[in-house]
């Protein structure tokens, strides 16, 4: 068993512990340890993990902002509009190399109003390449599959990459990404009917966590 | 300054445009002795290990930490033309979540800080 201890620096005596709990992101083959944690206040917490077999791992820091910077759970997604096919060739939607047409058929802003639930992916596959990063698109379209009355989205981080000249920089950041406040890629956010974030998840996705918010 | 002696000796014999010039060489060469000298001092290396920590955003990265196996973490600041992987610096972060290693390849700056040059796989 896997239990994770959260300590604000300030405060070392406080101590916050919940048990993780092991989710496959590529079964059998790359998973992850998954805890929530209440943190109570903002600031830097040291975070330790104890395990049941005696093995030890090295305490890390992390900083808890007071607000979110990025569109949090509970509010209302921006209504961004977004390109779409055909009205813009698909090898300039994506840098996936097999793209799912039926991820750029919707803008984002038709998406969020139309009263079905969304699934939103920001992800530059051609630089999502790691084992955390590169199932989360491929998780993303496997899921549409299976959930015909949602609308799933593949949004890319930087446009104009088929430009000559073309730098992963804030100047081609696309206005979804900026109006999500995003820091890093990738994220999914699902959305209900209405357009509310009901849950956003950074950089790495368990097996049925987006499962469970749609069968909500 | 067993040099400077030497230069001065010199000097007295010859005319004073040829002084001159000797003396621009004098300092051209002294000038590349000195900057011989502050790289030869400055550290080079490399690091294998994991991201522990990443600060930045999609645009640039301000530092990262990579743990080594002996429990050693060194901190870095991305250096002028830093690449990670042929990907954007915050690929780093995938790099963290994944618990994938890094291999960086850095040098010390004039304060200490450790600036990376390059970075690719652990494994590469």
């Amino acid at each position: 068993m896997v239990t994770l201890v959260a300590s604000p620096l300030d405060a070392p005596d406080t101590k916050i512990e919940a048990d993780a709990t092991f989710t496959w992101v590529v079964p059998d083959a790359f998973g992850l340890y998954l805890a929530d944690v209440p943190f109570d206040r903002a600031g830097t917490w040291q975070i330790d993990f104890a395990i049941s077999t005696g093995e030890e791992t090295e305490p890390f820091l992390i900083d808890i902002a007071a607000e979110p910077t990025t569109t949090a759970i509970g509010e209302v997604a921006p209504q961004v509009e977004t390109p779409t096919v055909p009205n813009t060739p698909i090898e300039d939607l994506t840098t996936d190399t097999d793209p799912l047409l039926s991820l750029y058929e919707v803008s984002l802003d038709e998406a969020l109003s139309n009263g079905r639930k969304t699934v939103v992916i920001f992800a530059t596959p051609a630089y999502c390449t790691s084992a955390a990063c590169g199932p989360m698109l491929a998780q993303t379209k496997a899921m549409s599959a299976e959930y015909p009355d949602v609308d799933f989205l593949h949004i890319e981080v930087y446009g104009g990459f088929n430009e000559p000249g073309f730098a992963p920089d804030f100047d081609h950041l696309v206005p979804a990404v900026v109006a999500f406040g995003l820091p890093t890629e990738p994220w999914v956010f699902v959305t209900d009917e209405s357009g509310v974030v009901g849950g956003r998840f950074d950089g790495v996705l368990g097996v049925g966590e987006v499962e469970a918010l749609l069968d909500q | 300054m067993a040099d400077s002696m030497v230069f001065s000796e010199l000097a007295r014999s010859k005319p004073c445009w040829t002084n001159s010039v000797r003396a621009l060489i004098f300092l051209v060469v002294l000038a590349i002795a000195v900057s011989a000298c502050a790289t030869s001092e400055s550290t080079e290396g490399e690091v294998v290990g994991l991201v522990i920590e990443v600060t930045g955003d999609l645009t640039a990265i301000e530092s990262f930490v990579v743990l080594d196996s002996s429990g050693d973490s060194y901190k870095f600041f991305p250096g002028d033309g830093m690449t990670v992987m042929g990907s954007p610096p915050m690929h780093l972060r995938d790099h963290l979540v994944s618990g994938e290693p890094v291999k960086v390849m850095y040098h010390e700056g004039s304060d200490s800080a450790l600036i990376a040059d390059d970075v690719v796989h652990g494994n590469a």
